[in-house]
């Protein structure tokens, strides 16, 4: 099996370098469901001792993340005009 | 630029790019803004268009589009871990032009609608975020782009800009999404010769086969695994309800390798090479989650007013998001005409999508996407029939019994009557 890592390889990005997350710890340091960490397809999130821990590189932009977060710890943005994926198929 | 225009349309997708097709045709100045790199650079769908839907905008469509097959056999298919019930619609009748439905790769089939609408006057710029909207006490009069002196004023705004549309929230159309109303699809494209492709789906030429898997294709989750024939690559991947994703703490990923290893999937697979993996999020509820479609200035088309379809068996976003898009336009001209954009003069956009087919679908299959994520669907029956299925076509020495006593052995221990009756009266309701 791949791994989600290595599928993300295939995806073309223009990374922009404001990452279009931003995630308000303190309302997650307690979230007992972390669901972002779970849901999100690219696999962007980690669990840590603050609350989680985000990786901008490889975000596919679906945002799954921002809909299922409880606390509305998640804010997420377009990155800048031609950045982040480019599909090359769709 | 040379003159300021009249109509912005946001997000070049199908809806976008079929508003402004249409508004270009009729002699407005319309730009459209993408914050792609290029029209389609952020659009995915799971592969399927019913170009009899679109004909009416791109009348050399038969021959022009990037089709990639023509789609002559649906499959539908039950399965538990190991094994599967399938059915199986085919018609080769619907392998000539005007063909009912056709496979494509969304930044292909994306391009070539910009390409006619470029041709037809209208101004794309991709590569452009659109960040808000610019307002005259409470009516928009244009929007605010991502860069320097970025406010552009127009007479009317057409919002395409996807399920997660940043301006119907902005205008004050919606609120935030919720997982009950939308679902994630996770695709994957792999990379497989016309000729393998050919042998393994049991097709001819450029036909295209369909699949949809249901039961364990998502460990019984609501929701249902996918895969489409395209010329030389497969689009293979899961749509699931979000809410029941987040709460079943599955990963999308252990969800797709199961599927991906079931014989139905990995035969077919088999040898192939991953070219692409992408994520979107697509609007399940229909009529139950469709924002208000209009305010002074500003109209929604598309995935942004939640014009997609999803009736259990058949999807389809493309054809309600094109139609919407041509509502929207057909509804800014006439408002041009008048010089007005108040509510009263764009209160002709819901009777124009009721007069199309988006609205009349949408409230045919209002009660379906309630149906869909409540029911015993994908656990209970998916096993009860495949084990019903191996009861009727298996044999020792044992005599064979009775159909009845089949389905009632099958039944025992996982579905009452009384559930059995229950899902019948609300299949019944839901199907109109």
């Amino acid at each position: 099996m791949m791994t989600v890592e290595e599928k993300l390889l295939t995806v073309r990005f223009r990374t922009d370098e404001q990452a279009p997350i931003r995630i308000d710890t303190h309302k997650c340091a307690d979230c007992p469901e972390k669901a972002c960490v779970s849901v999100c397809p690219a696999e962007r999130y980690r669990c840590s001792p603050s609350g989680v821990e985000y990786s901008a590189v490889g975000c596919l932009e679906c945002g799954a993340c921002q809909v299922v977060c409880d606390r509305k710890a998640i804010a997420w943005n377009y990155p800048q005009g031609g950045l982040g994926v480019a599909l090359r198929y769709g | 630029m040379s003159a300021a225009p009249e109509v912005v349309v946001v997000g070049a997708g199908p809806a976008g790019l079929a508003a402004a097709l249409t508004l270009s045709r009729l002699g407005v100045r319309v730009v459209v803004f993408e914050r792609g790199e290029y029209p389609g650079a952020k659009n995915m769908f799971g592969g399927m268009v019913y170009p009899r839907r679109l004909e009416s905008l791109l009348p050399g469509l038969w021959e022009d589009a990037p089709w990639e097959r023509v789609v002559t056999r649906h499959r539908f298919l039950l399965l538990t871990d190991d094994a599967s019930l399938a059915m199986e619609y085919r018609d080769q009748a619907a392998a000539e032009p005007p063909f009912n439905a056709a496979t494509v790769l969304r930044t292909r089939f994306d391009r070539y609608l910009a390409d006619q609408t470029s041709a037809a006057g209208a101004l794309i710029v991709p590569g452009t975020v659109v960040d808000d909207l610019l307002w005259e006490g409470d009516r928009v009069v244009g929007v605010q782009v991502r860069r320097d002196q970025g406010a552009v004023q127009a007479r009317l705004v057409i919002a395409a800009d996807g399920i997660q549309s940043r301006l119907a929230l902005r205008a004050g159309l919606r609120g935030p999404l919720a997982p009950q109303d939308v679902a994630l699809g996770v695709k994957e494209l792999w990379a497989l010769p016309e000729k393998r492709i050919r042998e393994r789906c049991g097709l001819i030429g450029r036909e295209g086969a369909s699949y949809t898997y249901l039961g364990a294709a998502t460990d019984g989750l609501p929701g249902a695994g996918f895969l489409y024939t395209n010329r030389d690559s497969l689009s293979f991947g899961i749509v699931i309800h979000l809410a029941a994703l987040k709460s079943s703490g599955r990963t999308p990923a252990s969800l797709l390798d199961g599927l991906r290893s079931h014989p139905c999937v990995r035969d077919i697979l088999q040898g192939a090479t991953l070219l692409e993996y992408s994520a979107h999020l697509v609007p399940e509820r229909g009529l139950r989650m469709m924002p208000r479609l209009y305010r002074s200035g500003i109209l929604l088309a598309g995935d942004a007013g939640a014009m997609a379809l999803s009736t259990g068996l058949v999807t389809d976003g493309v054809g309600p998001g094109v139609a919407s898009g041509v509502c929207a336009a057909e509804t800014a001209f006439e408002a041009l005409g008048l010089g007005k954009f108040d509510e009263q003069a764009l209160a002709s956009y819901p009777r124009r999508l009721r007069e199309s087919f988006v609205m009349p679908e949408l409230e045919t299959f209002a009660r379906m996407p309630d149906l869909l994520t409540s029911s015993r669907i994908y656990s209970v029956y998916p096993q009860l029939l495949t084990d019903l299925a191996h009861a009727i076509f298996s044999a020792d020495v044992r005599p064979r019994q009775g159909f009845w006593r089949l389905a009632r052995n099958a039944a025992s221990g996982r579905l009452s009557i009384g559930e059995l009756m229950r899902d019948l009266w609300k299949t019944s309701g839901a199907l109109r």
